[in-house]
């Protein structure tokens, strides 16, 4: 381990290429300085798991073995992606491994860290604004979380990594391992069924 | 304006895979725009509430023991295969030689007893009584 750097540039690189535009090394060096991997990757792997299993304990614990799983194939790891989109790729098998693994089909109907749309709306509503549109925003936070709910595990992956993570198609594919036009096929699905569930709310 | 877009043709619309008609249409519709824009905003609050959400999480930081190779078992083995080896060749030979020693000793003090044992005229326990009697005078005329 290295220490640690001072974050600079963009946080969070969007797009495949975007260690060049934001001034930042190669994927290849950058995976080296681990402790600025998690840093700057941490809470986007963390936030994608959660809204995946929308347990807070399953996340955290998954978000971990994922940053683990990386720490030591960090020297296999090539360079032919971004960083985002390698870690992206192994965030989404332990989730599939997660809601592929029988032994916890009961810990999965328990959900002791079972997220709270409040507690995701709720520091967003820290900031001073009105009533009113506090209750917009919970209700906004509310309906999204609500419609991904009930969408095929791909369809929340591909919904997700687009409109939460702002990653493109291309992106979407190389961390998913599907074709770009699965991924169209996926997100049109996921977009049609979320407008779908967020009309029968109203 | 009555013919809406349909459902599928919104959902397209939003992922970009559109085609310039719905798009012109959507541009032009109240209501279909209306609907575009109630998704968008709704993500978007989604999203930002997400990120700010993660964006408070501690990161953990990553505590990895450092990979090396122990030596002190190898040490500690090698020392005691050392000392087992040594301990036949040392250890009695530096016992040996003081009871070799002693035992000399013991040896040549006796001879010296047994020695002086045989030099006196008489045993020792008849020199005591000996010694109760008078010793003869010498006649100072012879």
């Amino acid at each position: 381990m290295t220490a640690k750097r001072p974050l600079t540039g963009c946080m969070e690189p969007t797009t495949t290429f975007g260690f060049i535009a934001s001034g930042m090394e190669s994927p290849t060096t950058e995976i080296q300085d681990f402790d600025r991997v998690m840093q700057l990757y941490w809470p986007r792997i963390l936030r994608f798991i959660m809204a995946s299993v929308r347990d807070r304990d399953v996340a955290e614990t998954l978000t971990q073995d994922c940053f683990m799983n990386a720490y030591r194939a960090r020297n296999s790891f090539r360079g032919d992606s971004s960083v985002n989109t390698w870690l992206m790729r192994i965030a989404i098998n332990n989730v599939r491994k997660f809601f592929r693994n029988r032994k916890l089909q009961f810990w999965r109907r328990v959900q002791h860290g079972a997220v709270d749309t409040n507690t995701i709306s709720g520091r967003l509503a820290d900031r001073n604004i009105s009533p009113e549109n506090k209750a917009l925003i919970h209700e906004q936070v509310s309906a999204v979380w609500e419609a991904t709910k009930d969408l095929s595990g791909r369809q929340r992956t591909v919904f997700l990594l687009r409109f939460m993570e702002d990653m493109d198609i291309v992106e979407i594919a190389a961390a998913t391992g599907l074709s770009r036009s699965s991924v169209n096929v996926h997100l049109f699905r996921a977009v049609r069924a979320v407008r779908e569930s967020m009309g029968k709310k109203k | 304006m009555n013919n809406h877009l349909t459902q599928d043709q919104l959902a397209r619309w939003i992922v970009g895979d559109s085609g310039p008609e719905e798009r012109q249409h959507v541009l032009q519709c109240l209501h279909c725009s209306r609907e575009v824009k109630t998704f968008r905003e709704a993500v978007a609050t989604f999203q930002v509430a997400m990120r700010e959400w993660s964006d408070k999480e501690v990161v953990p930081s990553l505590h990895v023991p450092a990979v090396r190779m122990d030596w002190s078992g190898w040490v500690a083995a090698g020392l005691a295969v050392g000392a087992i080896g040594i301990l036949p060749w040392c250890a009695p030979v530096e016992k040996q030689e003081p009871i070799v020693a002693t035992t000399i000793n013991e040896d040549a003090q006796l001879m010296e007893e047994v020695a002086m044992h045989l030099s006196r005229p008489m045993p020792v326990s008849m020199e005591r009584v000996i010694a109760l009697f008078p010793e003869p005078e010498v006649e100072e005329n012879q």
